[in-house]
C-alpha cells in the first residue's frame, strides 16, 4: 500500500498521464492503472483526493467531466 | 452532503408520481406544484422549471433576444453564462470582479457596455450576493436584460429581497452539489410576462413550436423531489451559516489569508468557504501552504480554475459550432471589436490563483473539524 496521503510530483505526473490517456476516466479507472503499471496501490479515496487537489494545478490541472469523470484541461498558451 | 437531505417527503412523492404513470412534467401535477410554490416563496409572477439550470441560462440568453452579432456581459469567474452565449451564437464579453467580494463589479459592467449588448450575466458566487440593485440600474439605463444565476443563491437576503428577483429573470440550479437538488435541475424566476412565455416556449417542445425550441421540461419524478426539498431547504440553509461561522472563525488573527467581504445588507447562503491567500507580504510561499492544507487530509481547493473563462480554449479559439469561426472570431453579423486579451479583467486575474475553497454545506461537526486542520495548517507553515 503506497501513500497518497503527501503530494509528489512522481505520482501527480503518473495522474496526468493516465488521464491524459484515457480521458474521461473515473478514478476507479486511474486507482486501477496505478497498481498496474506503478506498483502504487491506494485505497480509492485516496486516489480521488489527491486528483481533487491535482484541479489546483497550473496550467496543466484535473477538472471534472460530468459525475465520476475526469479530464485533463492544459491552460497554457 | 454530510446531512440527510431526503428524510422528508421525497419517497411519498416520488411513489404518488410513479402510480399516476405520468412522468413528464405536468402543470397540474408536482411540476406545476413546484413553480406555483416557488413563485409564492420568493414573491414573483413566474416560476419555470427545467430539466436542468444550465437549460435555463441558455433559454434566458435567448429571452432576452441575443443572437448572432449581439453580446452577452458575463461574469469571468464562471463559465456557465458565456457557455450560454455561445449556444445562442451570441458573443461573450466580460465585467470585472471586486477584489474584495469576488462578485460582478457594476462600474466594470457599465463599462463594457456596447450598442451590441443584450443581456448581463451575473452570478451570486458561493453564497453572497453582488450587487444587483446597481446592475438593474445598469441593465435599465441601457435597455438590458439582467440575469441573476442564483445557482449558489438560495433564498439569499439582498437589501430586503432574495437575490434572483432583483434581475429581470433569476435562475436558480438543481443539480447534485446545491443546496437542494433533485440531480439535475433547475428554475427560472421572472415577475416579466413577455419574458415568462419565451423561456416557457423554449423550454418546452410542442408539436408545432412557433419558433425553434427544444425540450428543457422537468420531469414529474425532478418536479416531486424539488417540492420536497423546497419545504426543506431553509433548514438546511441554518446549518451551513453555523458551519460558515466556525470556518471564518479560523482565519482569525491570520494576516496573510484575506477573508471574503460581506457588505451591509448582505446576506449569506454558505455554499462554498472561499478566502484568498496574500502570504508573499507575510514571507509564505503558496507552494508550502498548499502541501500543509493537503497533509491535513481536508478536501481544500487552491486556485479554483486557474484563469479567467476569457482565457479557457474555448473561448480563445474557433472550437465552438465546429470550428467554423462562429460567434467569436469569424462572425459576419457581429460589428464590435472585443479582445479577449491577458489583463482584460485584472481583479478576476490576480484573484483566481489565490483563492482557497472548501465545501461548507457540512453540519458544524465537520466544520469544526475542518477549521481546526486550517489552523493547523497556518500554524504550521507560520512555524516553518
Amino acid at each position: 500500500m503506497s501513500d497518497l496521503s503527501r503530494l509528489s510530483d512522481e505520482n501527480s505526473n503518473r495522474i496526468f498521464a493516465i488521464v491524459e490517456e484515457l480521458q474521461p476516466v473515473s478514478a476507479q479507472r486511474v486507482r486501477e492503472e496505478l497498481e498496474r503499471r506503478h506498483d502504487l496501490s491506494a485505497p480509492l479515496e485516496q486516489v480521488t483526493r489527491y486528483m481533487e487537489f491535482l484541479r489546483s494545478g497550473f496550467p496543466r490541472k484535473l477538472a471534472h467531466a460530468g459525475p465520476e469523470l475526469w479530464i485533463v484541461v492544459d491552460l497554457g498558451p | 452532503m454530510g446531512i440527510d437531505r431526503f428524510d422528508g417527503p421525497e419517497i411519498d412523492y416520488l411513489r404518488d408520481v410513479l402510480e399516476s404513470c405520468k412522468l413528464s412534467g405536468r402543470s397540474d401535477r408536482y411540476h406545476g406544484k413546484l413553480e406555483a410554490a416557488f413563485a409564492e416563496a420568493f414573491g414573483v409572477k413566474h416560476a419555470i422549471a427545467a430539466n436542468a439550470a444550465m437549460s435555463l441560462l441558455i433559454s434566458s440568453v435567448y429571452a432576452a433576444g441575443a443572437g448572432a452579432g449581439d453580446e452577452v456581459l458575463c461574469d469571468p469567474l464562471v463559465q456557465f453564462h458565456a457557455i450560454g452565449a455561445l449556444w445562442m451564437n451570441a458573443h461573450p464579453t466580460w465585467a470585472d470582479v471586486c477584489p474584495d467580494t469576488w462578485l460582478m463589479d457594476p462600474a466594470s459592467a457599465r463599462a463594457h457596455i456596447t450598442p451590441q449588448t443584450k443581456a448581463i450575466c451575473v452570478t451570486h458566487l458561493w453564497g453572497l450576493p453582488a450587487e444587483v440593485d446597481a446592475l438593474r440600474q445598469v441593465a435599465d439605463e441601457h435597455g438590458v436584460i439582467l440575469i441573476e444565476d442564483c445557482a449558489h443563491a438560495m433564498f439569499l437576503p439582498y437589501k430586503g429581497k432574495y437575490a434572483g428577483t432583483w434581475g429581470h429573470i433569476g435562475v436558480f440550479s438543481f443539480c447534485q452539489g446545491k443546496h437542494m437538488t433533485t440531480g439535475d435541475g433547475g428554475i427560472a424566476l421572472t415577475d416579466d410576462d413577455e419574458l415568462a412565455t419565451r423561456i416557457r416556449s423554449v423550454t418546452c417542445f410542442g408539436e408545432s413550436p412557433p419558433e425553434l425550441a427544444t425540450v428543457f421540461r422537468m420531469t414529474e419524478m425532478q418536479a416531486a423531489v424539488a417540492l420536497a426539498q423546497l419545504e426543506k431547504v431553509k433548514g438546511y440553509i441554518e446549518v451551513y451559516q453555523k458551519s460558515y461561522a466556525h470556518l471564518s472563525e479560523a482565519l482569525e488573527g491570520c494576516i496573510w489569508l484575506q477573508p471574503r467581504a460581506i457588505k451591509p445588507g448582505c446576506g449569506n447562503s454558505p455554499y462554498i468557504f472561499s478566502f484568498l491567500f496574500r502570504g508573499e507580504q507575510a514571507g509564505i510561499d503558496l507552494d508550502a501552504f498548499k502541501h500543509a492544507l493537503f497533509e491535513t487530509g481536508e478536501n481544500f481547493n487552491i486556485g479554483f480554475t486557474q484563469v479567467p473563462a476569457y482565457k479557457y480554449k474555448l473561448f480563445t479559439q474557433p472550437m465552438a459550432y465546429q470550428n467554423k469561426g462562429c460567434p467569436l472570431h469569424r462572425c459576419p453579423y457581429y460589428e464590435g471589436s472585443y479582445e479577449y486579451r491577458d489583463g482584460l479583467c485584472s481583479n478576476a486575474e490576480a484573484i483566481l490563483p489565490r483563492l482557497v475553497n472548501v465545501n461548507c454545506m457540512i453540519p458544524e461537526a465537520d466544520a469544526q473539524r475542518i477549521a481546526g486542520a486550517l489552523r493547523r495548517a497556518i500554524e504550521q507553515v507560520e512555524g516553518a
